[in-house]
């Protein structure tokens, strides 16, 4: 099972506001050792966003991006943002941006997934899905060291564009330069097509997502490096 | 780190300017600057909607009594402008509902479309980067969209520091300071400077890869916000000085400046050992001394890569916890409240920032203009 994971890399959990007392007390991090951290984040992040390609189907938003005359060019891989290179979503654009704190699941929960990263089977799937669908509205909300709760999150550069609702499940679409040099009055009306159909295309997913999961989704746009 | 108490309670806007001089006229002359050479007569404008015609004008209330005589009027893409009181400036609560409070770079990425369609913004990039293509220029505007915070913070301290003198700015840049749309809001011409020391700084000097920055550098977003934390802002100095304004930027830094930033390391370290070379009450005073002095711009430096330590921005109005982050900031630092918080200008709008927050390694940023 350990194999299958897509890590995010260490200095990403350096930087979060993990509340460490708790995460030790529950075994996750061993003398500064963030290793278990990791892997019990990585899997309730694939249950997590296994299920949210279970309830929304993003290939067929990939098939109308590649497939689209406005040319959504995929960004080259190593321009790639850590969360969508480690993404469980099976999509070229869109990438989910929380971090899940998965200190707050209590000793029980975090023993099933810690089990089930020992000895994987199918049969603990339902039980890891179960505990994901009680748990992911706290687990992806964002806190200062003190507790408090900040009313925005920037996630990824301190980019006003990048400024999600506290507690939203927070989605980005990207996709790359083209290198193109057309006419200007091209470019600009490409470029509007763009933008508006992505508009358009995020709210459709927003509301969709939103309705599905009870939850605030936010999704953010963006072409290039994040 | 946590201050001492300070016995003397300041709360201060240095921004107050002299109302002496408020209604005056000011017509612009057509005299064209040197940096005029962006700036047409026959260019579209940036803003779209200024079609306010004189004819239908309303008699409107507006919420705040800055503007006594709306009468504006076109000449060519140039307003004839009143003055507005001129006790008003870029940092007057007047404009934090407009999120106008000092500059917000995010408009280049909200306003894209109108910013790539503005002949003045093109001329700014083609100036530096002279092959850019359309799809380049984009780049490099969402670039600064995601980056921008320092470069904004420099151009905030222009339009504090000419507040009153608008018609001295407007022969100094070549472009009005502001307009008015038609509810007689005003709209500072932030952009335009915004970009030019952006594109300044990546064309003339090299990052810190020691590469000079061409767009495919820019479009991947470089760290060049670590220059602001790398203790030398001669380019800064220098585009000033290349635009007729006799200002330095310099950076004060209370540590010892040789145990700050070791490159060699990957990625860079920042030491801690040893940092502080002044205490914290000594640091607080040299702070309220520098927003005192009027020929003196504030520019706060916080967050830092590698490294935990978070700082918090409180909205100034309702007091909530706006953003709680350990990422890279530069803001424009506005004055102190009694409470010993400092006011801070971000994204346009108004916040406060605890001083407790300051870790050990964050810098100050002195824009000072000699007149």
């Amino acid at each position: 099972m350990i194999e299958q994971l897509n890590l995010l890399p260490l200095e990403e959990f350096l930087r979060k506001n993990i509340n460490i007392q708790e995460a030790e007390k529950k075994g996750l991090i061993e003398n500064g050792n963030y290793e278990k951290y990791q892997l019990v984040e990585s899997l309730y992040r694939k249950v997590f966003e296994t299920y949210i390609e279970s309830i929304f189907s993003f290939e067929k938003i990939d098939q109308k991006l590649k497939n689209s005359p406005l040319e959504y060019t995929k960004i080259e891989e190593e321009k790639r943002d850590i969360y969508q290179k480690t993404s469980y979503i099976k999509s070229e654009y869109i990438f989910i941006r929380n971090f899940y704190y998965i200190e707050r699941l209590n000793e029980e929960q975090l023993k099933i997934f810690i089990n089930h990263l020992n000895n994987y089977t199918q049969d603990f799937e339902s039980e890891l899905l179960e505990i994901v669908k009680n748990t992911f509205k706290t687990i992806l909300q964002e806190t200062t060291e003190d507790g408090k709760k900040p009313l925005k999150v920037f996630y990824g550069s301190i980019d006003p564009s990048y400024c999600f609702s506290n507690g939203a499940l927070a989605l980005f679409i990207n996709y790359g330069r083209n290198q193109s040099s057309l006419e200007e009055q091209s470019f600009m009306e490409n470029k509007i097509k763009k933008e508006e159909y992505l508009d358009t295309l995020a709210l459709s997913i927003e509301k969709e997502l939103s309705y599905q999961l009870d939850l605030p989704v936010e999704m953010k746009h963006y072409k290039g490096k994040i | 780190m946590k201050l001492n108490s300070v016995k003397k309670t300041i709360h201060f806007d240095k921004k107050k300017i002299d109302n002496s001089n408020i209604e005056k006229k000011i017509k612009l002359e057509s005299t064209v600057s040197k940096n005029m050479d962006y700036f047409e007569k026959e260019s579209a404008t940036k803003k779209e909607n200024f079609n306010y015609d004189q004819s239908t004008e309303k008699k409107e209330s507006v919420s705040v009594e800055a503007l006594k005589n709306r009468n504006s009027r076109f000449f060519g893409d140039l307003y004839l402008y009143d003055v507005f009181d001129a006790k008003h400036t870029v940092f007057d609560d007047w404009n934090t509902k407009s999120e106008q409070y000092g500059g917000n770079q995010r408009v280049f990425r909200e306003k894209n479309q109108i910013l790539l369609k503005d002949p003045a913004i093109r001329r700014i990039i083609k100036n530096y980067y002279p092959k850019a293509t359309l799809e380049d220029m984009e780049a490099i505007l969402f670039s600064l969209c995601n980056v921008g915070c320092g470069y904004t913070a420099v151009i905030n301290t222009i339009f504090a520091q000419y507040a009153g003198r608008e018609e001295e700015f407007q022969r100094t840049f070549g472009f009005p300071m502001y307009q008015q749309d038609r509810d007689g809001k005003v709209d500072f011409n932030y952009e335009y400077l915004i970009l030019d020391l952006f594109c300044y700084r990546h064309k003339k000097y090299k990052d810190l890869t020691g590469k000079f920055s061409n767009i495919d550098i820019i479009a991947e977003h470089p760290s060049s916000y670590r220059d602001w934390l790398v203790l030398n802002m001669d380019w800064a100095s220098e585009w000033f000085h290349e635009k007729g304004v006799d200002a330095t930027v310099s950076v004060e830094a209370f540590f010892d400046k040789d145990l700050y930033y070791d490159s060699s390391i990957n990625p860079p370290y920042y030491s801690q050992e040893g940092c502080f070379v002044k205490d914290e009450e000594t640091i607080f005073k040299e702070l309220e001394s520098l927003l005192q002095d009027s020929s003196k711009e504030v520019i706060i430096n916080v967050g830092l890569p590698n490294l935990k330590g978070t700082w918090q921005l409180y909205d100034y109005e309702t007091g909530e916890l706006y953003i709680d982050t350990n990422e890279g900031h530069a803001m424009s630092v506005i004055g102190i409240t009694e409470d010993k918080d400092l006011i801070v200008s971000s994204w346009g709008r108004k916040f406060r920032l605890h001083v407790t927050d300051i870790e050990q390694y964050e810098t100050f940023t002195i824009v000072e203009y000699k007149k």
